[in-house]
This record gives C-alpha cells, sequence and structure tokens, in this order.
C-alpha cells in the first residue's frame, strides 16, 4: 500500500498506457516514441545534477550559503542566484535537487525562487537558442523582462510562503 | 548531446574525482545522502517522463501553434500559456515554432506567453516540487510565474510590437 502510494502517478501513467494499448496501439506507440527523446534527456542531465548535489552536499559549507544565498545575502544573493540558474542545462526538474540542497543548508525561499525560474526560462543554452529562431531583440527583451518577473515573483513567494512548511520538508527529504 | 551538458559532464566528473582524492569517506556520505533523495524522485521523474509522450500525443505542438495564429487576444494568450503550463516542450521545437507563427504574422504576445509558462511552470512537475519544497511553496510559484508570463509577454508586445 505505501509503495503504491508513492508511486501513485507511475502507476496511473502506466494504466493509461496499458489501456491505450488495448485502445489505441498507435497512440500508445506514439506516446511512447515522444516520451524517448525526454528519457534520454533525463539520463543525460539527471547524473550531472547529482555529481553536483553531491559535490555541494559534502564540500560548500553551511555558512557559506547562508552568507551567499541565505536570508540576509540581500541583492548580492539574488544575483548569485540568477547566475546559478542561467549556467545550467536540463528541465526545471533537474533544478529540483541542486535547489533542495541548497534551500537545506540555508539558502532563502527568494533565492531558491529565482534559482528554479531562472534555471527554467532564462538558461544561457536557451537564450543562445532564442537568439537563432527569434533574433536577438526578442531575446534580450524576454531576458530583462523575465530577470524583473523572477526577482519580484521572488520576493513575493516568499512573504506568501510560511517559511516553516518549507523548512521541515527540506528536513525530511 | 549539447556542448553546454558536454561542458558540464567534464567539469561534474573532474570535481568529483578530486572530491574523491581529497575525501573519501566524505564524498561517500555525500553521496548516501543524495542516494535517498534519488531513490525518492525517480519514479516520479519517470512519469514525467512517460507523461509528456501521453499529452504531446494528444496535443501535438502543431496543435498548440493555431493558437498563436489566430488571434492575439487575450484569450489566446491565456489559452497559450495554459496549454504551455500542462506541456514541456523542447526549446529547440517550441523557439522555431513560435518564430514561424510569428513570420506568418501573429503577433508575438500569446507566443510569448507560452515561451515561459512552457518551462517555468509545471503542472506535471508539480507532485516533485511539492515533494520537495511543500505544497504551499509550489502552488505560489506556479501561479505567480503564470500570472508573470503573461505579464510579460504583454509588456514585450507593447515594446516589439
Amino acid at each position: 500500500m505505501k509503495l503504491f502510494k508513492k508511486n501513485k502517478l507511475l502507476l496511473l501513467v502506466l494504466i493509461t498506457y496499458l489501456l491505450l494499448v488495448i485502445l489505441d496501439i498507435e497512440k500508445a506507440y506514439s506516446s511512447f516514441n515522444n516520451s524517448l527523446y525526454y528519457l534520454k534527456e533525463m539520463l543525460i542531465v539527471m547524473p550531472v545534477v547529482i555529481i553536483f548535489t553531491i559535490l555541494i552536499s559534502a564540500w560548500i559549507p553551511q555558512k557559506t550559503i547562508i552568507k551567499s544565498l541565505g536570508n540576509n545575502s540581500g541583492i548580492k544573493g539574488n544575483l548569485i542566484a540568477i547566475l546559478i540558474g542561467m549556467l545550467s542545462t536540463g528541465p526545471i526538474y533537474a533544478a529540483f535537487p541542486i535547489a533542495g540542497i541548497i534551500k537545506q543548508k540555508g539558502g532563502s525561499t527568494q533565492n531558491v525562487v529565482i534559482i528554479l525560474s531562472a534555471w527554467a526560462v532564462i538558461k544561457v543554452p536557451m537564450l543562445i537558442n532564442e537568439v537563432k529562431f527569434l533574433g536577438f531583440d526578442f531575446m534580450i527583451t524576454r531576458w530583462i523582462l523575465t530577470i524583473i518577473a523572477i526577482i519580484i515573483m521572488a520576493k513575493l513567494t516568499e512573504f506568501l510562503v510560511d517559511k516553516k512548511e518549507i523548512k521541515e520538508r527540506t528536513l525530511e527529504t | 548531446m549539447d556542448i553546454f551538458t558536454i561542458i558540464f559532464w567534464i567539469i561534474a566528473i573532474i570535481l568529483l574525482v578530486l572530491s574523491i582524492i581529497k575525501d573519501k569517506d566524505k564524498t561517500k556520505k555525500a553521496f548516501k545522502k543524495s542516494k535517498n533523495s534519488l531513490a525518492f524522485m525517480g519514479p516520479s521523474i519517470l512519469s514525467i517522463v512517460f507523461l509528456i509522450g501521453l499529452i504531446l500525443t494528444f496535443l501535438p505542438p502543431e496543435t498548440i501553434s493555431t493558437y498563436f495564429g489566430e488571434n492575439s487576444s487575450i484569450t489566446a494568450t491565456v489559452t497559450s500559456a495554459a496549454i504551455g503550463s500542462i506541456t514541456l516542450i523542447p526549446a529547440f521545437v517550441a523557439f522555431p515554432l513560435v518564430a514561424s507563427f510569428i513570420e506568418l504574422g501573429a503577433t508575438i504576445v500569446p507566443g510569448a506567453a507560452f515561451l515561459t509558462t512552457l518551462t517555468m511552470v509545471g503542472v506535471i512537475t508539480y507532485p516533485l516540487e511539492k515533494d520537495k519544497f511543500g505544497h504551499k511553496f509550489a502552488i505560489t510559484r506556479n501561479v505567480l510565474s503564470f500570472i508573470f508570463a503573461i505579464l510579460i509577454a504583454l509588456v514585450m508586445g507593447g515594446i516589439l510590437g
């Protein structure tokens, strides 16, 4: 029962695939095929993310994280968080373990939001692609507006979220 | 593998080797600690991967793009943002898609909203985010990201026309 509860989503997806195999094998096949790209992406990106999580956990002292990304790190902390997010690769879920360990070691809620958001929308590999297809003006406008939005969002999230909840959660996992 | 991922791999491996040379026990201990969280995340990530495949079958990128093309009303923008929230399309597919519709004469607003929610708002990654950072954090961050994605798009429309 516990196993089922923990893997609810996986089970649900599995059942959907089984149903699809029975009802419309073509669609099941195409869904599986679509997934392969993401499976590959996950297998390529996640080991690197895990290695970085291990390295941060082992070598970066809590004091350093609190000082550079903690509650009193100010604008400098926000900028460091933007840099961490931008110099990344992979989808947003790859940012969760990194942001998680930073949170655990004393990073502030707003900087965790900044890391996740910057990782998602303004990472360097993405910006380069964007220039190629949509032009420099489009990219730079979106980049500037997004950074402003991310900082406001981060402060709002920190204000709205009960800090106690986050602390308990990260200590658990 | 793109050049960035290769660079990250090289840096990660070099640092990991250095870490093992410098203090094997410390590295081992840290590895054990993250192993737990990985075992915890593994099934969720796997579900996400196969869920995306399903979503893309029933909501292929070509269908999505018709929303940018139709009109540039606020409805089209919100719809594009909503679709962006439930899908996860790699940037190298999403950018040319949006670009092709701007070339055809659509305004950039719905496309820009789509691009931002596509990566920043994650309905399907929500369970994972919730486990790591709590309900309140995940909901607040995703809702705010959705609102700001639309604001960013509207301002971009104003600036770039």
